[in-house]
């Protein structure tokens, strides 16, 4: 079979993407919800339906990026790859996925916070008025 | 097996054992300055508690795994060696220095805290 390596890395590849992602957004949306009662003031249907619908969003755009970038360029169908190329072009691809996935979290972490100061100045605001 | 996959096998259980280990003792010491920055809100805590532990395992083992590419071809035992202690070297520098960073914004919240009651 011409150019099996690239297949095996393929099949290396995506399992641990797809595992990775689903772990990460079961984590961040199982401690998320927390935040999500805050920031709606405990009107609790509201908070886990948006919740779920964060969470269908994070699975969308990880595992959606992590198939965009899974294509390894630059090696014709003939050529027989080293065990060693393999590795790199696979650590190079793990880790930058690894990189964006940490970055997307602190950025959700982010909105979390940022969505609970706000709804407590606004809380603040209208007991003030009150 | 050339020296170079010998080289990746010895390297990576060494940085991911590091890593793993750190984390874990700033997760078990941090939990305390939270608490204190929250006003002892222990359920929210423990909450940003794992969500950091998280993100910092993924950007760090992704960092250190991303190393791997931007490898020197390995010839000899010897630059083996050489070439796995400047990286790991290089690593732990840069977790040190992004701890004491830490240390410094926990120090500065606490105070600002401080002055703000």
């Amino acid at each position: 079979m011409e150019n099996s390596k690239i297949i095996i890395g393929y099949i290396i590849y995506l399992p641990i993407v797809i595992f990775l992602t689903i772990y990460v957004s079961k984590l961040l949306f199982k401690n998320g919800r927390l935040f999500m009662i805050d920031i709606f003031r405990g009107k609790e249907d509201i908070a886990l339906a948006t919740n779920k619908l964060f969470e269908i969003g994070f699975y969308l755009i990880n595992i959606g990026f992590a198939l965009y970038i899974m294509k390894i360029y630059g090696y014709s169908s003939n050529y027989e790859m080293s065990n060693q190329t393999l590795m790199e072009i696979l650590s190079k691809k793990i880790g930058g996925f690894t990189i964006y996935l940490g970055i997307m979290l602190f950025f959700n972490l982010f909105l979390f916070f940022r969505g609970r100061k706000k709804s407590r100045r606004f809380t603040t605001k209208t007991t003030k008025v009150i | 097996m050339n020296y170079n996959l010998i080289t990746y096998c010895i390297y990576l259980p060494i940085i991911i054992f590091i890593m793993v280990k750190i984390g874990w003792l700033f997760y078990k010491n941090g939990e305390v300055f939270l608490l204190n920055l929250f006003q002892n809100n222990s359920e929210l805590v423990k909450s940003i508690n794992n969500l950091l532990l998280i993100g910092y395992y993924l950007t760090n083992i992704g960092y250190a795994i991303i190393t791997i590419a931007y490898w020197e071809y390995v010839h000899s035992a010897i630059e083996m060696l050489n070439s796995l202690s400047y990286t790991i070297g290089k690593i732990i520098l840069l977790l040190a220095l992004m701890h004491y960073n830490n240390i410094f914004w926990l120090k500065h919240l606490n105070k600002s805290k401080l002055l703000n009651q």
